[in-house]
C-alpha cells in the first residue's frame, strides 16, 4: 500500500502528534487504594452535616458504595442495597452510600423521591472517588473490621456478590 | 437550574438550546438546500433528527453500562444529560445515508450544503451545555473555570462552542469560494474539535502513557479529510 502525505499535511500530522503527547493525561498523583490495602483516612459529612469518616468505622466491617443521582447504574443499585441492608445489619456490617460531588439539596431531593434505610454520606470534593480511582460509578469497597479492603468492585453489584462478600467480611 | 417547568417536564438551558439548534438546523438547512436546487421531503429532516437523538441515547446507554432493566427509560428520556455526541454524529449520518439511498441521490452533496447549519447547531447546543453547568473538564482554576462535582474545571463545552463557531466561519468561506467537497471540511472541523477539546476532558478513554484515544482517532480522521480536500482541489484545478 502506497501512503504518501503532502509535506504540509505531514507537518500538521507531526504537530498533532506533539499536541497529543503534550496534553496526555498524567498519572494520578494521589495514593490509589487497591485490594488488600488499608483503607485510608477520609473525612465526610453525613446528611445532618455531622462529621464522619473511615476512621470511625475501624473495628467493624463495612461496605462503601460510591454513587451519584445522575448515574443510572447507581440508581438501579440503590433498591438492591436497601433490600440487602437488613441482612448486612444482622451480620454487624455497616452499609454506607458515599455520594460523589453532589449538593445536599440534590441528594435530599433524590432521597425524598427514593428513600433508603442505610447511611448516606456526602463527599463533595470526591476524595473517596479519587482515592479509589472511581472514574466510573458505582464503585463499591468491601472493607473488613481491620480496615483492609477485601474487594474493590467497579460497576453495579448483584445480591449474590454482596452476600458472598458479607460472608468474607463476617469471618 | 431548569428554565421552564411544566408539570413533569423541566427544561434546562442545555435542553432549550439543543432544541433551538435542531430548529435552526432544519429551517436554515432546508432553505440552503432549496437555494441549491435540492428539494428534500420533510421526512428526511425528521428521520435525521430522530436518528441523531437516538444515536446519542444509544451511545450514552452503552457507554454508561446501563442495566437492562433501565435501558428503555434511558432511551426514551428527554434529558440532555445522557446525550453522547459521537452517537449523535453516527446516527445523523446513517439517517442521511439511508435517506439518500432511498431517494437515489448523493448524501455527500446534502452534507456539503448542510455543513454550516450543522456547525451552528453544534455550537448552540455546546453553549447550552456550558450555560447549564453540565461540564466535564479536567480540574483547573483558571479565569473561565466552572464548578462541577465540587471541583473547578476547564469549560470544555465553551471551548467546543468556540471551535465550532470558528469552523462555521471556515465553512462559510469554503461555501463562498464554491470549493468542492464541503462535507470533508465539516468532517475536518469535527476532528479538530475532538483533537483540541479532548485534551481538556476529564473522562476520556486513555491508552498507555496517558494518550487520549479520541485524539488519536481525530488526528487520523483530520489527516484523511485534509488529504481528500487537497485531492479534490488538485482534481478541479
Amino acid at each position: 500500500m502506497n501512503i504518501s502525505l503532502h509535506p504540509r499535511v505531514f507537518v500538521l500530522f507531526v504537530v498533532g502528534l506533539i499536541w497529543i503527547v503534550l496534553t496526555r493525561h498524567a498519572t494520578v498523583d494521589v495514593p490509589i487504594m487497591t485490594n488488600g490495602e488499608q483503607i485510608p483516612s477520609v473525612q465526610f459529612v453525613d446528611m445532618q452535616a455531622g462529621p464522619v469518616g473511615t476512621d470511625g468505622i475501624i473495628g467493624q466491617p463495612a461496605v462503601y458504595t460510591l454513587w451519584a443521582s445522575w448515574c443510572p447504574p447507581c440508581i438501579a443499585e440503590m433498591p438492591i442495597l436497601d433490600q440487602l441492608y437488613p441482612e448486612l445489619q444482622a451480620q454487624g456490617i455497616r452499609l454506607i452510600a458515599v455520594n460523589q460531588g453532589e449538593s445536599t439539596d440534590t441528594i435530599t431531593a433524590y432521597l425524598a423521591a427514593s428513600p433508603v434505610n442505610f447511611e448516606i454520606w456526602q463527599d463533595p470534593q470526591r476524595h473517596m472517588g479519587i482515592t479509589l480511582r472511581a472514574d466510573d460509578l458505582p464503585t463499591t469497597a468491601f472493607v473488613d473490621k481491620r480496615g483492609v479492603v477485601r474487594l474493590l468492585y467497579r460497576g453495579p453489584v448483584t445480591p449474590e456478590l454482596v452476600r458472598a462478600m458479607a460472608k468474607v467480611l463476617a469471618e | 437550574m431548569p428554565l421552564v417547568s411544566l408539570g413533569p417536564l423541566r427544561m434546562s438551558t442545555a435542553g432549550l438550546l439543543t432544541m433551538a439548534a435542531l430548529v435552526v438546523w432544519w429551517w436554515w438547512g432546508e432553505r440552503r438546500l432549496i437555494a441549491r436546487g435540492v428539494q428534500l421531503p420533510d421526512w428526511v429532516f425528521m428521520v435525521t433528527i430522530v436518528a441523531t437523538w437516538m444515536g446519542a441515547r444509544i451511545w450514552a446507554v452503552i457507554a454508561a453500562d446501563t442495566p437492562v432493566s433501565m435501558m428503555w427509560e434511558q432511551l426514551s428520556s428527554l434529558r440532555i444529560l445522557d446525550f453522547a455526541w459521537p452517537g449523535a454524529v453516527i446516527g445523523g449520518w446513517l439517517a442521511l445515508w439511508w435517506s439518500a439511498r432511498k431517494l437515489s441521490t448523493d448524501w455527500r452533496e446534502w452534507l456539503s450544503i448542510l455543513a454550516m447549519p450543522t456547525l451552528l447547531a453544534f455550537a448552540l447546543s455546546a453553549f447550552g451545555s456550558f450555560w447549564s453547568g453540565a461540564d466535564a473538564g479536567r480540574s483547573w482554576d483558571g479565569p473561565l473555570a466552572v464548578e462541577m462535582l465540587g471541583t473547578l474545571r476547564h469549560p470544555v463545552q465553551l471551548y467546543e462552542s468556540a471551535v465550532y463557531l470558528i469552523g462555521f466561519g471556515w465553512c462559510w468561506w469554503v461555501d463562498r469560494q464554491r470549493i468542492q467537497g464541503g462535507w470533508w471540511h465539516l468532517v475536518a472541523v469535527i476532528a479538530v474539535n475532538v483533537l483540541l477539546v479532548a485534551a481538556f476532558r476529564e473522562q476520556v478513554v486513555v491508552l498507555s502513557g496517558g494518550i487520549v484515544l479520541a485524539q488519536v482517532i481525530a488526528l487520523l480522521v483530520l489527516i484523511v479529510a485534509i488529504e481528500r480536500v487537497m485531492m479534490l482541489r488538485r482534481a478541479t484545478s
